[in-house]
């Protein structure tokens, strides 16, 4: 499951997250693990918006509802690249699951290391 | 009666007029036996009326059948007040026409009869009349069949059939009866209304009734018109009109009494607004899941923002109890807001009052219009406002004599159009000890309101603390939404 710039560090994530205090900690605990948080943002268009920008995103935290929006369509494009990306959600995670074109689910609260170990493998 | 026609055969012996008269003689007999006979067979009872003479006769059959005593007279007066009163005009009149009318000869009427062995009688009289070269009657001549039995069974008929098609019509839910063609022969009116239909189906085919069953159903006809039962719990109807209608629908064949099948029925129960209540009830579910995970995380948060500030474990449960009443009052007014929209008016109200200010009071203004909040940035701004207000009464305005506090807000435009509100909270008159660094004072409060309300509500925010002063202004974007303008 090793590749080769599985440990390298500087990855850079995207974190789409509606609660500031939820994304700042969340952020944090990244920059831990020694990843490069990209954003947080708060809603879809400045995710867009970020994605569009920035050349070079090795994966991405997907907050499912942010203040009522879905957050699927992120996830579309992230596809397209070719970018793994996780959901979290407040919902059940199998009602979620059914939208998430078989990205993994995870229900809030959850430890960030799962988040990181779902998108590369390990941290 | 008929003459017996002349055979061949009998040629050579008709030369005997002995032998001839013998031999009709004997043929009169036997034709007479058969019609004795047959009326046995029959039961019917035979009258012959002479009109030259006036006068009435019948055999002992049709005398007992109209129940006379066995010396009552034979006359057509006592067989006229045997006949139903009312019956008897119509009988009257048939047999009058007859004997005015050369031509109308016979007669085949049906018409009720009194009995006093037997009660009212159903009769069925057929009869000729006999007449001379100029047409006038010479007889009349007929018999009387008792058809009670089968009257009443026909009654009785008529009734079953009444019944069960009074059972189909009322019947508490929608029910189809139809024949092998697949045409109508009863339907319940839960039926016409759950299917939107008017007027009389009977006789009309299912499938010109509902151009639009598809195949699919059809197949599911033909199996049973083969012996299958099926069912369905759940199972949509496209309508003609693009509607589509959710059913439960079960469909049997029925059997006549011979045991063959005779065609289908139909029993269906329109679960469209059912399974509508149950889509809603689950959205209501995953709703409340949302919110109440979500709500964790903000506990979580506040904890650890809490935390942060405080040094002793005292200070941190008396810090964080007040947030999470905070916490409580806002999913309140939020369970309520279907039917009490909320406002940010009633919002700083609310978390004035609850540390005991009235927003009325001397001591602090409150003013602003109405301006409705929408749901999902109620509790951010809620808890913001409620640092803002423990702050005040804490260290600020509140916590002196002289202190006075002012909340205003006003709907701003921009030169685009777009409107915000824009609130300014302003305390004045603050003891100038207290100290502006206290990070207990200015900590989750003002990252609330410096970081979190502009990332979550894309809120503009200013947050300036000065000697005797402190001012905050919060302005959040507008969406307009159903007729008018909610903060976003």
């Amino acid at each position: 499951m090793t590749k080769p710039e599985a440990r390298s560090p500087g990855r850079r994530v995207l974190v789409v997250e509606d609660d500031y205090f939820v994304a700042d900690s969340l952020a944090l605990a990244l920059k831990a693990h020694g990843i490069d948080v990209l954003g947080p943002v708060a809603n879809v268009d400045e995710a867009l918006e970020l994605i569009a920008r920035d050349e070079r995103i090795d994966g991405a935290i997907l907050d499912v509802n942010l203040k009522g929006e879905l957050v699927f369509s992120v996830g579309d494009v992230l596809r397209t690249r070719g970018v793994p990306y996780v959901f979290t959600t407040g919902y059940d995670a199998s009602s979620v699951a059914r939208h998430a074109g078989g990205a993994p689910c995870f229900e809030k609260p959850v430890p960030p290391a799962q988040l990181i170990d779902a998108l590369f493998g390990e941290h | 009666m008929k003459r017996t026609p002349p055979t061949t055969m009998g040629r050579g012996k008709d030369a005997d007029p002995i032998e001839r008269a013998k031999r009709i003689e004997e043929e009169l007999r036997q034709s007479e036996q058969l019609l004795r006979l047959a009326m046995e067979a029959s039961s019917a009872g035979a009258w012959n009326w002479n009109a030259r003479t006036n006068e009435s006769n019948w055999d002992d059959r049709y005398h007992e059948m109209y129940g006379f005593a066995p010396d009552e007279p034979r006359t057509y007066e006592g067989w006229l007040g045997r006949v139903h009163p009312d019956d008897r005009p119509r009988v009257v009149a048939r047999l009058e026409a007859v004997l005015r009318t050369p031509g109308d000869d016979e007669w085949n009427i049906e018409f009720r009869a009194v009995s006093p062995r037997r009660g009212v009688m159903w009769m069925h009289g057929l009869g000729r009349a006999w007449r001379d070269r100029d047409g006038q009657v010479l007889s009349l001549s007929g018999i009387n069949l008792d058809i009670t039995a089968r009257k009443r069974a026909e009654g009785e008929l008529r009734e079953s059939e009444g019944q069960l098609r009074l059972f189909f019509e009322n019947a508490p839910s929608a029910v189809a009866m139809l024949d092998l063609d697949m045409r109508y022969l009863a339907a319940s009116r839960r039926w016409l209304e759950d299917f939107g239909l008017s007027g009389d189906l009977i006789g009309r085919s299912h499938y010109d009734v509902f151009p639009e069953i598809p195949e699919r159903w059809k197949a599911i006809h033909r199996r049973c018109m083969a012996g299958a039962v099926e069912r369905s719990d759940d199972d949509s109807f496209e309508r003609a009109d693009g509607s589509v209608q959710w059913l439960r629908w079960e469909i049997h064949p029925w059997r006549n009494a011979i045991g063959e099948i005779g065609g289908l029925i139909m029993l269906s129960e329109d679960v469209t607004e059912t399974r509508l209540w149950r889509e809603r009830q689950q959205v209501l579910l995953d709703e409340m899941q949302h919110r109440t995970r979500n709500l964790i995380t903000v506990v979580e948060a506040i904890a650890q923002q809490t935390m942060r500030a405080t040094s002793s474990m005292d200070a941190f449960m008396a810090q964080f109890s007040i947030r999470l009443s905070a916490l409580s009052r806002v999913q309140g007014l939020l369970s309520r807001s279907d039917r009490t929209p909320i406002t940010i008016g009633a919002l700083i109200s609310m978390e004035l009052e609850a540390l005991g200010l009235h927003s009325g009071g001397p001591r602090a203004s409150v003013e602003g219009p109405n301006v409705r909040l929408r749901k999902r940035s109620v509790q951010t701004l809620a808890l913001a406002i409620h640092e803002l207000a423990t702050n005040a009464q804490k260290y600020g305005a509140l916590a002196t004599e002289n202190g006075r506090l002012s909340v205003t807000w006003r709907i701003e435009r921009a030169a685009d159009g777009d409107a915000c509100l824009a609130l300014e909270w302003i305390e004045t008159g603050i003891v100038q000890r207290l100290d502006r660094a206290d990070p207990q004072r200015f900590g989750y409060g003002r990252t609330l309101i410096e970081k979190a309300l502009p990332y979550s509500l894309s809120a503009k925010t200013t947050f300036e603390v000065g000697d005797r002063e402190f001012r905050c202004s919060i302005t959040l974007p507008l969406e307009r939404l159903d007729g008018g303008e909610v903060a976003r």
